[in-house]
């Protein structure tokens, strides 16, 4: 597993990134760099190798995997944020190790199912469709070709997301939130085409102490669509 | 030379304007377009059909499996399968085949195909396809990061449990059985012969090499597409130092036998045409599910795979002539056939040519004809080749009295 740590040492997070993965220069662990966080970053085991998922076979697997790493850091009681399938595993790493997390921010979390408010498939909208899926408005550089490298990045990040999500986003989360223990922030872009908004409530329903801000305009892709909301309303809430 | 007539069970009536309304063909092609009275009709013609082949001579008669899809009716292979081993006695039948991860518990295929064995007297050959993504990953909900593992841990089970001389424990990633012990038992010792429809990755050839199990490789597209897999599998088969024997392999090619080459047209341009322009409107999203394909076999072939998915999805439709002259369909009169099936056999260096002689919406009649001059003008002309190599990958001759 990859590591990016970056930033002083005001407030320590733990950033769980969404489907698109994270990288060296991503714009969220930067503007929380900025905002003066101490940010640990690591990539999802599986996104750049696959044979990492050899024995993590499903998202229990995936959230004492988490666990153990943070052990190992020696972070005890994290400020967690996580977003799309990141918010997930946050999520679930909060149900099932409640005391890990202290504060916890989930943006636009995978891991419920209503037929009535069906999550995105993301998968049939790889490689062609999936940008228009992911933003409300998708910026102007993606719309180049999609080269080799980056498509074998992606398919290594969505085969690993399938891995744990497919073929519905549904893993029984819902029968564990209650576990949760955090005071939790829900954020969620209104213009969600991926996991609806609506998701907020259901989330919030489960989760003992739990608010939710709602950025307008915003896509699935909401804290890179609008980063200084953001990471405003991540320090806010772990503050 | 082995000839197997091979049937894919196509419904013959989608609408004229299927591929402008619809999205897709398989997986989520609209129910109401099923019409289960003429379904009825439409299997019969179809066992038929291969009924007539058996009394024709064929090797093999060929069924297999799909999901969710209008251009195979055959969610289970195994039904037909049973009802062909009632009504033929001399071809083999070969079950091309079930998807093993599809199964729970995977015991399941061995039982069906123990009991097919048994009633055919010996005759089946035993298809482990992995399945498409359109069957597996879409129509059955299996998870494209773990179907292979799935599967070959299937397989694996398989083989087992008809070779087990005792009941045994199978304490597996993906299946746990405290008691394995499949009844009945195939008469094929150690087992029936496995075949393994594939599609071109360097994996699956060195598995069936290494295990001794038959490749075929099942294209719609024809030799000429056909010829960079087949050169890829005995390649391998070099480097792993096993003889090029061609009944290691076996290969589908259409095959359209009329008067003359400008009759073909005519007896089978419009069922050519339905097939390629309406049952393989397959929607793009459906043919890569991310982690089906191995990142290896797409760091080689990225490009092909999403030329070859953009193919299927069409963005223009073929005409007659362009599925001619690429080969897709091997037409004509037959002196041409067997001109161009010389040509396929040898440069694909395949014992086992499975020919589809129904496609599309083709009806009973010209099919019966295609089956009679295929077996009379075209099988005498090659049967042949090959003749100096033993095949280890067919039924031996059976116990049983047929």
């Amino acid at each position: 597993v990859a590591d990016r740590v970056a930033g002083g040492a005001v407030t320590p997070l733990v950033y769980l990134h969404g489907i698109t993965g994270v990288s060296d220069d991503d714009p969220i662990v930067t503007a929380l760099t900025a905002a003066g966080h101490e940010v640990f970053a690591p990539l999802s085991p599986g996104f750049a190798d696959l044979d990492e998922l050899e024995d993590l076979r499903d998202v229990h697997d995936l959230a004492l995997f988490y666990d153990d790493l943070l052990d190992e850091r020696g972070l005890d009681a994290v400020a967690l944020v996580g977003h799309s399938f990141g918010a997930m595993v946050a999520a679930e790493l909060a149900a099932h190790v409640p005391t890990r997390v202290s504060k916890l921010v989930l943006a636009a979390p995978f891991g419920l199912w209503r037929d009535d408010q069906p999550t995105a498939d993301v998968f049939t909208a790889f490689p062609t469709e999936i940008q228009d899926l992911l933003w409300a408005n998708p910026p102007d550089e993606l719309d180049s070709d999609p080269v080799v490298s980056m498509l074998i990045a992606m398919v290594q990040g969505l085969t690993t997301v399938g891995k744990f999500i497919w073929p519905i986003p549904d893993k029984g989360l819902e029968r564990r939130l209650h576990r949760i223990k955090a005071d939790t922030l829900l954020v969620w872009g209104t213009k969600d085409k991926v996991v609806p908004a609506s998701h907020a409530k259901l989330f919030a329903a489960k989760i003992p102490r739990c608010r939710v801000e709602l950025l307008d305009d915003a896509g699935h892709m909401a804290p890179f669509e609008r980063v200084d909301e953001f990471v405003e309303l991540v320090g806010g809430h772990i503050r | 030379m082995k000839f197997e007539w091979f049937h894919l069970m196509p419904y013959p009536d989608l609408p004229d304007d299927f591929r402008e309304r619809y999205r897709s063909v398989w997986v989520d092609p609209p129910p109401h377009l099923y019409d289960p009275v003429r379904g009825h009709a439409v299997y019969h013609e179809y066992l038929d059909e291969l009924e007539h082949a058996d009394a024709m001579g064929f090797d093999g008669i060929c069924v297999n499996e799909h999901h969710q899809n209008a251009y195979g009716l055959m969610p289970s292979p195994n039904i037909m399968a049973a009802t062909l081993a009632r009504n033929t006695r001399h071809s083999k039948i070969v079950v091309m085949g079930n998807s093993v991860a599809l199964y729970n518990p995977p015991v399941r295929v061995a039982e069906e195909f123990a009991m097919l064995d048994v009633l055919s007297g010996g005759r089946l050959v035993a298809g482990f396809p992995v399945g498409t993504p359109m069957d597996t990953c879409y129509g059955y909900g299996e998870t494209p990061a773990t179907l292979r593992d799935k599967y070959h841990e299937g397989v694996e089970l398989i083989l087992r449990s008809w070779q087990a001389e005792e009941p045994f424990t199978f304490n597996g990633k993906y299946t746990q059985l405290r008691y394995v012990n499949v009844w009945p038992r195939p008469i094929q010792k150690p087992h029936p012969p496995v075949w393994i429809p594939g599609g071109g990755s360097v994996e699956t050839w060195q598995w069936c090499i290494e295990h001794d199990f038959l490749y075929a490789y099942l294209s719609y597209f024809g030799y000429q597409a056909g010829k960079k897999v087949m050169d890829g599998f005995w390649e391998t088969a070099d480097s792993l130092g096993v003889d090029r024997n061609p009944y290691r392999a076996g290969f589908l090619q259409f095959v359209a036998i009329a008067d003359s080459d400008a009759q073909a047209e005519e007896l089978y341009g419009e069922a050519a045409l339905y097939f390629y322009n309406r049952c393989l409107h397959v929607w793009r999203g459906f043919a890569s599910p991310p982690g089906y394909t191995s990142v290896e076999t797409m760091r080689r072939g990225i490009k092909s795979q999403i030329a070859s998915a953009a193919q299927i999805t069409g963005g223009s439709s073929l005409t007659w002539s362009d599925i001619v002259e690429r080969g897709y369909v091997v037409a004509g009169s037959p002196s041409t056939v067997v001109d161009r099936l010389t040509e396929v056999v040898d440069s694909l260096h395949v014992g086992h040519l499975m020919v589809l002689l129904q496609f599309g919406n083709l009806s009973r009649e010209t099919t019966m004809q295609n089956t009679e001059r295929f077996a009379t003008e075209v099988m005498p002309k090659l049967r042949d080749k090959f003749g100096e190599y033993e095949d280890r990958w067919w039924p031996t001759e059976s116990p049983v009295a047929q």
